[in-house]
């Protein structure tokens, strides 16, 4: 299972401590995981996040690849101009 | 063949400068724009604004026009979808107002008509019933317990419970214990920082020339940084499907950010499937400034301790952005901006999102990003000053390097910051010496840069030249960097090759051209489909050759026999195989869709010289030195070429620009009499320095480089200025007035 970071606006929702233990083989299927463990986080997640895999920042795609030992930060969605 | 990985690092165009493909367009005054076209039977529409910044609409009574043979068609809220939900909803509150006038300019109503006169006419007609409400245009105002509700229901679930309704966004980030970090310091330092909104500044109004007929065919011809989330927004607002929306972007005379948004394109379809003719828009000066986004204003505290030698220990921030009268301000992307360029122990930054009665807020180069270096670089010239340090190498003691675990979160992967910190210390300019009255400034800034959906495709001419379709707006010289790629990639002239931005009918969805996503991610697509094309180019050769794919291979512009085994072929030219493509198997196409990511991070360090007038409070910048990482830069004049207009525009910003209210909430300087953008005297030689770190995620290193250089500007010249003027500057912009109140404050 990947290690889940949450910003802290977000890790106020739930009680456990990060990293939170989320198991997906892709962004898509983790954010999914996530929001089945902690359905707190549902609104939030739909709202729009982006992330980070292994220090790879990924702002849209659901496809991309999340490892076992994977290290994963999750933060609002953000956007440039 | 192997076409997936691209080893090439050694550019034969890449890198080089040829000449612009739209310069002679632009230099005759032949390009067209948004406002250049025409269609037979046009009609030019108008829209009726509110003259209040917060109003119930009682009524609206269009009866005096309804036997006036002038107008043809007149279109409210009534005429849009009225079950949207969330984004979609706010654009459609924000392009036209329902139960309530939100900011001065809201839009009303609109009215199509034979000429612009007759338009302008009729909106004098509408009769509209207001009852003004209290109203607020300060961030800080908006957040108190009494003050003024613009709507109810709108906070992401993110925000606290029991924060005032204005209150829409929270963000917090950060890591360690930053209390047990300031016990460490030797000096803390806080300060409370305020910028008032600043607008994009394009010179091009938004314009479009629409239609729509009743079945909910459209067509739309509009300057946007995104046309194919104009024909979805369109799609959406009208009740229409966005394949049955076709848009073509014109040229586009500046958006940096302001033209993400749409405002104008559904009013002018609503009009046109009224009027059952094609329906012009262009926004007055007056317009784009009361109802086109602004970016934010802001009010910040920052608080840092440092040791005296410089380091860092801990950090604080809290950012409040307001967002006009909805949802969005970037204030998650100030938080997450403010420290990243410092490897910190203990860090903990906060975002607000406010809503007031100003006009939606929209992207603007690094949206967030300026006004937080702004506050954050401050405070370490602050630093500088009380301990005697040196202002590059106290940047340097704490500069993020690969692995450095940012304040956002992650660990940087392949960064530049401290290469631009070193070519800023051995710059010329960092060691001239400072002349009696200037005052020198450096900061540095940071911006995360996007990849996005992306698809395009390469044509082969029979001729042997190419044909790229892209579906991003060229908003800084992506036709000639896309071009350059193809003319690397195929072997031929950078002058074959000819770069089109394609309508939304020709190509898969493509994400609006920000983020400085276009050379990253369009740049990728486009290596990509010129890999897939050469793919195709051996495949045709094996078949003429009546060979398998494996006994053929690619070098410089040719496909040739992979040895003796092979036969004895004469390789073949691009030029050869599409001579006789046509009988050989048809056309031959590259083709590329994806959403990449990884368009890596980027950094840049800025040194300016101002000096202030005392007298008079005015503020003259004697020189500007710009230092960036680039990644790789495709075409070195138009990275140069972003660099000074990140600059420029913060000059603005730092110096003269704002949105004035008054007491009633309305704009009181719509127009660039009174709202004064830097001219070309008031500018210096802005000098460039291109860094080359390389990115990771792209083939040939490529980073975004539209939004970065607009981060550092306004901390850096704050910092000359206050040096210059005596005093530390807290607000924006740095106004002579300003300046010279501020300097009377400080003399009691």
């Amino acid at each position: 299972m990947a290690d889940v970071y949450l910003w802290a606006g977000a890790k106020r929702l739930i009680e456990d401590e990060s990293p939170l233990n989320i198991s997906g083989k892709t962004v898509g299927e983790l954010l999914q995981n996530l929001v089945v463990k902690y359905p707190n986080l549902k609104n939030i997640v739909r709202e729009g996040v982006s992330c980070s895999v292994d220090d790879k920042l990924v702002f849209n795609s659901s496809t991309e690849t999340v490892f076992e030992n994977s290290e994963v930060y999750i933060f609002e969605r953000i956007s440039g101009g | 063949m192997a076409f997936d990985n691209v080893s090439a690092k050694s550019f034969k165009v890449v890198g080089t400068r040829p000449e612009r493909p739209d310069g002679i367009e632009k230099v005759t005054g032949q390009a067209r724009f948004g406002a250049d076209a025409y269609l037979p039977g046009m009609l030019h529409g108008a829209i009726l604004r509110s003259p209040h910044a917060h109003a119930k609409i009682l009524s609206i009574d269009i009866s005096a026009l309804e036997n006036d043979k002038s107008v043809k068609a007149v279109v409210t809220r009534n005429d849009f979808e009225c079950n949207l939900t969330g984004e979609d909803w706010n654009i459609l509150e924000n392009i036209m107002a329902g139960e309530k006038a939100l900011y001065d300019g809201h839009a009303i109503a609109a009215v199509a008509c034979s000429s612009l006169l007759e338009a302008k006419d009729a909106l004098k007609k509408i009769i509209v019933q207001y009852e003004i409400l209290p109203h607020v245009t300060d961030v800080e105002e908006a957040m108190k317990e009494n003050a003024p509700v613009i709507r109810e229901g709108s906070a992401r679930s993110s925000v606290p419970k029991g924060m005032h309704p204005n209150i829409v966004g929270y963000h917090e980030s950060g890591h360690g214990d930053v209390e047990a970090g300031f016990k460490e310091a030797d000096l803390i330092l806080e300060e409370n920082f305020r910028t008032e909104a600043a607008h994009q500044g394009y010179i091009e109004p938004h314009a479009c020339l629409a239609t729509m007929m009743p079945d909910g065919k459209g067509e739309v011809w509009c300057c946007t940084q995104g046309h194919f989330n104009v024909a979805k927004v369109c799609a959406k607002l009208l009740g229409s499907d966005a394949s049955q929306i076709r848009v073509t972007a014109s040229e586009i005379g500046g958006g940096f950010g302001g033209k993400t948004a749409v405002f104008i394109e559904p009013v002018a379809l609503a009009l046109s499937k009224k009027a059952t003719h094609p329906v012009k828009i262009v926004m007055s000066r007056n317009e784009i400034f009361r109802a086109t986004g602004p970016t934010s204003s802001t009010s910040m505290h920052v608080k840092i301790g440092m040791k005296k030698n410089g380091k860092i220990t801990a950090a604080e921030g809290t950012f409040k952005l307001q967002g006009g009268a909805f949802p969005g301000s970037p204030m998650a992307e100030s938080a997450m901006c403010a420290f990243a360029p410092y490897e910190l122990d203990n860090v903990r930054s906060v975002g607000w999102d406010v809503m007031c009665n100003r006009p939606k807020q929209a992207a603007y180069r690094a949206p967030g990003s300026p006004m937080a270096a702004f506050a954050v670089e401050s405070i370490i010239d602050e630093f500088c000053k009380r301990l005697k340090l040196d202002p590059i190498e106290v940047r340097l003691i704490n500069a993020v390097t690969e692995g450095s675990k940012s304040s956002y979160g992650p660990k940087f992967q392949r960064i530049g910051l401290v290469e631009t910190l070193e070519a800023a210390k051995s710059h010329p300019h960092y060691a001239a010496p400072i002349e009696r009255g200037v005052g020198r400034g450096i900061s540095c800034g940071f911006w995360f840069n996007f990849g996005g959906e992306t698809c395009v495709s390469l044509a082969l001419s029979e001729d042997g030249t190419a044909s790229l379709s892209v579906g991003t707006p060229d908003i800084g010289g992506s036709r000639a960097s896309m071009s350059q790629i193809v003319s690397e990639e195929l072997n031929i002239p950078y002058e074959k090759v000819r770069a089109t931005v394609a309508d939304t009918a020709t190509l898969g969805y493509n994400e609006i051209s920000h983020g400085s996503r276009v050379t990253f991610a369009t740049g990728l697509a486009t290596i990509k489909a010129a890999q897939d094309m050469k793919k195709k180019l051996c495949l045709r050769a094996a078949k003429v050759w009546g060979l398998d794919e494996e006994a053929v291979y690619w070098e410089e512009g040719y496909v040739k026999p992979a040895g003796p085994n092979a036969g004895d072929h004469e390789p073949l030219s691009i030029a050869d195989i599409a001579k006789t493509m046509g009988r050989t198997g048809g056309p031959i196409v590259g083709h590329y869709e994806a959403s990449p990511e990884g368009a890596g991070v980027s950094f840049a360090t800025h040194i300016v010289d101002a000096k202030v007038d005392k007298e008079t409070g005015f503020t003259s910048i004697e020189r500007y030195t710009v230092i960036q990482d680039a990644g790789k830069a495709i075409h070195p004049s138009y990275v140069e070429g972003q660099f000074q207009g990140g600059a420029a525009q913060g000059i603005g910003w730092a110096l003269n620009e704002e949105y004035i209210y008054d007491k009633k909430g309305i704009l009181q300087n719509a127009g660039f009499l009174d709202y004064r953008i830097p001219v070309a005297s008031d500018l210096p030689k802005i000098d460039t320095e291109i860094i080359e770190v390389p990115n990771p995620g792209h083939p040939y290193g490529v980073r975004g480089v539209g939004e970065t250089s607009i981060c550092p500007p306004l901390a850096a010249i704050a910092n000359a200025v206050s040096s210059s003027a005596g005093i530390r500057m807290k607000q924006l912009p740095m106004s002579p007035p300003k300046i010279l109140e501020a300097m009377d404050d400080n003399n009691g």
